[in-house]
């Protein structure tokens, strides 16, 4: 009997494999698949793993996917033929930016080559028009010469095109004229104001031009996807998790893909929000170390973190996305000392090839994984992700040929490289927690990705976090988090009034206006709005500065109301209030998301047998000895002291003494720190 | 002594404690920055980045930085503690100071350092700086800096190591408030400071819990060893030996033009001395910099072209050594204005650049701006003030970046968001793009500079200017071209106008409703010989409009190419050349020419004669340049004569 709400797929296409989950909601059970992904054509490893998730085609209700299609594009330079048509005068705001080079750790570099525009100048084209400050008009647009330039466009063989005039934010009737103009001779064009309704026209350019040329990839993608999962699953739901964790609808990923450069780790976070709710951590610090690089989040109370501009490779991306802070230290990240005798960790990294001398795929160079190796806390006979078997020699040779150099042992060295790494990535958590006015003590380190177990205790032993969550299957832990999301859209709008009594009800109009807006762009998708929830924010700062900070509007909330919120805010923010000056608000703006039935966590299934763990030499407080080594699915649940170590395909965990393990609700790994 | 032998170098903690230390301290200056540029009230900070934040330890020594602080913001400050110790013994731990003297380690009256004593169970144990641009400081115009000055009196207050309350009320402070413009936003601005020192000094105080003061003291001291180490053995590479070069700035009307920044490179073993004796006297024009600007351009180029990766520490300046005598525009002392202290600094850049590029030619780029094109705005009402980059040098393998920071100038942001801009002032930005065929033509192009026009709307503004190399423009390097030289023009009424009578230096220039100042950056010096660009590089150039059909020619025609011949008794900037050769280069007496060298920097010469007689293929050198033979030779500009 087929039952056509049974299964929910959640699918994470990553650089190497696409990770897929499958949820059984008639069980409740989950099972994960993987298979290789596909750089040329990403949706056939999508499409293959829904196959390999191996339940019948119509009992998939919900189709839900991660991807990087858009990242890659615009990192790889591998977008559409796009121009840019912009007020004249203004032709060269995208590669003048404001004459920062916006690539960090490039002072001092004189061979700096600032990356290339993604609209080269001989396709950034400038028509007759000009809208005032004041969003009243000083020039028409002149139409005859901007049909000539379409034309000419055209012959030039582009084949999206973004549209951004100065003032646009005030007024955007230039732009949705020269749409008009446009669409008829591109099927792909991007208005500023269509993806960024907001001052500073460098950003509202970029976010257009990067819109531009990301959208005919990103569409034929979607498309072919969307095409073959309609006709494959009929009853299936298909939808990509955005940048800023909520779910998009096919047409919003069409229109708006700058909306899915981070969605990706984005799926990360919901799965995190989603089991901290589950096990009672609302306050979580996401670490997810990687082979190159590691990234941290924080979620404070269980709201998943934004902020409104991002930097890539010299591109400014203005759109509200999730605020992550990545560090260059990974488990492939080198050792090396520099010709002054200090040790360096990374930046450079070993990668997967030849990646660390350890995989014995002909790397020479010390890493942090063979600091790991030769402190036993990777290795013995485990085989990483279950392929690849460690060379311990290999691992020790090349510590030792670094350590030979500083007057160490092998040992020695790879406790100093552990010491570093640990130490910049409890900076990065630093930066976005203390820096911030957030106490890490009072949140829980939930880690993820292949190295992050293996050094997450030493990380929150820096920070005095008191405990680390590993939650089950790491490694597809962001394709269960495409199932934990909401479908979510937002608009906002530039409005500068002072924050006081008699500009309320001006906001409320306004916030209302943009509430029926998005209430229309659901129901025009077939969708009742009937549950729908709208969250309006307002983006305040203190008169006089340029830089905001986003302030949740309760509903019939006074003015006294919101000036504390933001006050609270701005303290934590920078240590200080600055009371008494008026307050301004820049942006509003109003989230509506409609919620889906999120599947719920199943405990772990209890070992059938009373397996016992094997034992191997560790580093541990400068000395080896012998220690546990158990394999994740033989734990049995009770408290285990550290030091220890937990393996199992995808991860490895190190619980360093003066640590105990358990086993919480949902299967996770549950390190607790007992020293305090 | 090999690399292996420096590294196994006597350590007071374990290996990893520097870089920890140091990590957990350069976290602290990051947010430092964070929250200047998200708090603050000044456009100039959360606009344009004008400010730095650095510790120092006990002993005053820099030991942090955020990895995005101006070099010339920065590296000054490792004299600060010293400084202020000569002036006042010692700094109680209730105080703090306030500094921007540039005769005693500041850099021009506008930079204002806010330095904030660290004391914990009695020990002081580190300085936090806050350096941070206010937008005026008094003087003779709005935003102070100004082409025009010839005493420092008129740039506004000197601030000498004065010490206040840390609460921030003293009738000091409301002295100086009363004595500045745009007096809220310094005063809120001085407050936002002196939160973000107050947040710093807990987080210090928690490392100290954490590490402890001795644990952080050695690895401190590790740290700085190891990167002066570091440093010295990149200086060891070099080929030993003294290396000459002679750098210029167009100077004012009340100075002589040009005015020289000379420098002797000494490169011995692991040590370099720069000695700038042979400079211009200091000059009543603000194109003068105080004792602590010469050691910060040296470590700034050295370490740019030896070791971009490497810190910035008190450990790396013990690797140099600088001479700068006394009462040149490289040390100047009292009345000398020092508002154009960048200007001179970059005219040192310029300098070691050259005596650089004689060692590892091949690893030069062509010079940039020169310059920090101050630009103000301003009336009674308001104060605008940008300061836009310049294209960047060619160099091996790649092309010079259109307008951009350069790699001696920080990550300031110079021009403003045109929209910001016309939501706040009486302006109109007409046009921001780039300048075409302003990149030094070469085998690898320098970079293009910008053009910004700004149409003024109210009444009572004025134009205030301080700007360098309008004459003189970025030089090219191993025969690549100059950039186009930096230019300020007014248009009003369809007529174009000069607002000064030396380019560049323009004081309180009248503007009217309507007018458009038009400021056009210079372009990077180019690498290289033009004739060997790739062909197809030059055509995606003009497929670009990078460069024009008009600026192709400077890419197919080659500059003439003359005998050199040395001649003792010429002075060591000027030319002489016969009137065949005159005619020929289009050269008349008082113009600028450049000689180029296949390999090395470019060498500029002023023409004092053009009757020599001498065969018609000649031109006669000063014999200090050490040019001899063929050269290749290119007229520059003609200081007197405009051209458009």
């Amino acid at each position: 009997m087929t039952d056509p709400q049974r299964y929910l797929i959640g699918i994470d296409v990553g650089g190497t494999f696409t990770d897929i989950i499958v949820l059984d909601r008639t069980s409740g059970r989950t099972h994960a698949a993987k298979v290789s992904s596909d750089r040329a054509e990403p949706e056939r490893a999508v499409l293959e793993g829904i196959t390999k998730a191996g339940v019948p085609a119509d009992d998939i209700a919900l189709i839900v996917h991660g991807t990087t299609v858009a990242t890659n594009a615009l990192l790889e330079r591998r977008g559409a033929r796009t121009a840019l048509v912009t007020t004249a005068g203004f032709r060269d705001v995208l590669e003048l930016g404001r004459t920062t080079r916006l690539v960090p750790g490039t002072l001092y570099d004189p061979y700096f080559r600032r990356p290339s525009p993604l609209v080269p100048r001989r396709h950034r084209r400038v028509v007759t028009e000009r809208i005032l400050a004041d969003g009243s008009v000083e020039t028409p647009l002149d139409t005859a010469a901007l049909e000539t330039l379409a034309r000419e466009l055209a012959a030039e063989g582009i084949e999206s095109v973004a549209v951004g005039f100065l003032n646009s934010f005030r007024n955007p009737a230039h732009e949705n004229e020269a749409a008009g103009i446009l669409s008829r001779h591109f099927a792909f064009v991007t208005i500023s104001t269509g993806v960024l309704n907001e001052i500073r026209e460098f950003e509202r350019f970029s976010a257009a031009a990067i819109n531009a040329y990301v959208m005919p990839v990103m569409a034929r993608y979607t498309d072919r996807l969307r095409q073959t999962v309609k006709l494959r699953y009929r009853n299936a739901g298909f939808y990509t998790i955005g940048s800023n964790g909520g779910l998009l609808s096919a047409g919003d990923v069409a229109a708006q893909p700058v909306r899915t450069i981070l969605s990706g780790p984005a799926a990360g976070i919901a799965a995190s929000i989603d089991l901290g709710q589950t096990i009672g951590a609302t306050n979580l610090i996401t670490y997810d170390m990687g082979g190159t690089s590691t990234d941290v989040a924080l979620i404070a109370d269980g709201v998943f973190p934004l902020k409104r501009e991002t930097l890539l490779e010299g591109m400014v991306v203005r759109v509200p996305q999730l605020d992550i802070h990545t560090v260059g230290a990974g488990g492939g990240s080198i050792a090396r000392l520099d010709s002054g005798g200090l040790l360096h960790v990374g930046p450079e990294s070993a990668g997967a090839s030849p990646g660390p001398a350890c995989y014995g795929r002909g790397g020479t160079l010390a890493t942090v994984t063979d600091a790991n190796v030769v402190l036993g806390r990777l290795g013995g006979d485990q085989e990483l992700g279950g392929t690849l078997r460690i060379d311990r020699h290999a691992a020790e040779r090349a510590l030792a040929m670094l350590a030979s150099a500083a007057g160490l042992s092998a040992r020695e060295m790879a406790a100093a490289i552990l010491e570093i790494a640990v130490a910049r990535m409890a900076t990065a958590v630093h930066e976005i927690s203390v820096a911030r006015g957030h106490d890490p003590r009072e949140f829980a380190l939930l880690c993820y990705g292949g190295a992050g177990p293996l050094h997450a205790a030493l990380v929150a032993d820096e920070l005095g976090i008191g405990e680390v969550i590993v939650p089950p299957a790491p490694g597809a832990f962001s394709a269960r988090g495409a199932l934990s999301s909401a479908l979510s859209k937002d608009r906002s709008a530039t409005v500068l009034l002072p924050l006081d009594a008699d500009k309320l009800a001006t906001v409320w109009t306004l916030m209302d206006g943009l509430a029926a807006d998005l209430a229309d762009s659901f129901a025009a998708e077939g969708l009742s709005p009937a549950h729908l929830i709208v969250e309006c924010q307002l983006d305040l700062r203190y008169r006089g500065q340029a830089h905001e900070l986003t302030v949740t509007l309760p509903r019939g909330g006074e003015i006294a109301t919101l000036v504390e919120l933001f006050e609270i805010q701005f303290e934590r923010e920078f240590g200080r209030r600055d009371r008494g000056r008026g307050i301004e608000i820049v942006n509003l703006r109003a989230v509506a998301t409609l919620p889906s039935r999120k599947p719920a966590w199943q405990p772990a299934v209890p070992p059938t047998e009373n397996a016992q763990p094997i034992t191997r030499e560790l580093m541990v407080s400068g000395v080896m000895r012998s220690c546990p080594v158990w394999r994740r699915e033989d734990l049995r649940g009770e408290p285990l002291a550290g030091p220890l170590v937990v393996e199992e395909m995808s991860a490895t965990t190190y619980l360093p003494p003066g640590w105990t393990l358990s086993i919480g609700r949902a299967g996770e790994l549950r390190l607790t720190r007992s020293n305090r | 002594m090999g690399r292996e032998n420096r590294a196994k170098q006597e350590r007071r903690a374990g290996l990893a404690t520097g870089a920890i230390i140091i990590e957990a301290l350069s976290a602290i200056v990051r947010e430092m920055r964070r929250s200047m540029v998200r708090s603050s009230y000044s456009s100039i900070i959360y606009e344009g980045y004008d400010f730095s934040c650095v510790l120092l330890d006990g002993a005053g020594r820099l030991v942090a930085e955020s990895g995005e602080d101006h070099p010339f913001h920065l590296i000054p400050v490792a004299g600060a503690v010293e400084g202020a110790a000569r002036l006042h013994g010692t700094i109680a731990a209730d105080e703090i100071l306030l500094h921007n003297d540039p005769y005693s380690g500041g850099t021009h009256l506008n930079d204002v350092a806010v330095i904030w004593p660290v004391t914990i169970s009695g020990a002081r144990l580190f300085h936090i700086v806050v350096r941070s641009h206010w937008g005026d400081v008094g003087g003779m115009t709005p935003g102070s800096l100004n082409g025009a000055a010839t005493e420092i009196i008129q740039e506004g207050l000197r601030l000498d190591y004065l010490r206040l309350p840390r609460n921030g009320t003293s009738e000091l402070l409301r002295m100086i408030f009363d004595n500045v413009r745009a007096t809220r936003e310094a005063v809120a601005d001085f407050d936002t400071v002196l939160g973000i020192c107050r947040v710093a000094e807990r987080r210090l105080a928690d490392c100290v819990r954490k590490y402890g003061a001795d644990t952080i003291a050695a690895g401190i001291e590790d740290a700085l060893d190891g990167a002066e180490r570091r440093l010295r053995s990149a200086i060891a590479e070099l080929p030993a030996g003294v290396y000459r070069h002679t750098a210029y700035l167009d100077g004012n009307a009340a100075t002589p033009h040009p005015l020289t920044v000379k420098v002797a490179l000494t490169i011995e073993g692991d040590g370099l001395h720069a000695d700038f004796t042979g400079s211009s006297q200091q000059v009543p024009a603000p194109l003068n910099a105080g004792p602590a600007i010469a050691p910060t351009s040296v470590l700034t180029v050295v370490k740019s072209f030896l070791d971009p990766r490497g810190a910035i520490n008190s450990g790396t300046l013990r690797a140099i050594r600088v001479t700068a005598p006394e009462g040149t525009i490289v040390h100047a002392k009292r009345p000398a204005p020092c508002g154009g202290l960048n200007e001179v600094r970059f005219a040192c850049d310029a300098a070691i650049m050259g005596a650089l590029g004689q060692v590892i030619p091949e690893r030069m780029t062509g010079d940039v701006r020169g310059t920090s094109n101050h630009t103000y705005i301003g009336s009674s009402d308001f104060i605008f003030y940008e300061y836009p980059s310049g294209g960047t040098g060619g160099f091996s393998g790649g092309d010079g970046n259109a307008a951009v920071r350069a790699f001696n100038e920080g990550e300031n942001v110079s021009i403003q968001s045109a929209e910001v801009v016309e939501a706040i002032y009486p302006l109109r930005i007409r046009r921001n793009e780039i300048r075409v065929d302003s990149g030094g033509a070469g085998r690898f192009r320098g970079g293009c500079g910008l053009v910004r026009e700004i149409e003024v709307l109210g009444r009572d503004a004025r134009l205030s200017v301080l700007s360098d190399r309008n004459i003189i423009p970025p030089a090219g390097v191993n025969g690549g071209l100059s950039g186009a030289a930096n230019r300020y023009r007014v248009r009003r009424d369809g007529a174009t106008i000069e607002p000064s009578a030396f380019p560049g230096k323009v004081a309180n220039f009248p503007l009217r409703s309507g007018d458009i100042v038009a400021v056009e950056s210079s372009g990077g010096g180019g690498y290289g010989d033009p004739l060997k660009r790739d062909p197809a590089a030059l055509a995606s150039d003009l497929a670009d409009g990078y460069v024009t059909e008009a600026g192709r020619a400077r890419y197919e025609a080659s500059p003439l190419v003359l005998d050199a011949r040395a001649d003792s008794s010429l002075a060591g900037n000027a030319v002489r050349l016969s009137p065949a050769t005159a005619a020929r280069l289009g050269a008349k007496e008082g113009d600028l020419v450049e000689l180029l060298r296949e390999l090395g920097p470019s060498i500029r010469l002023w023409v004092v004669d053009t009757r020599a007689a001498a065969v018609p293929d000649a031109i006669i050198v000063p014999a200090v340049s050490g040019l001899a033979g063929c050269v290749r030779v290119q007229l520059l500009s003609d200081p007197g004569r405009r051209d458009d």
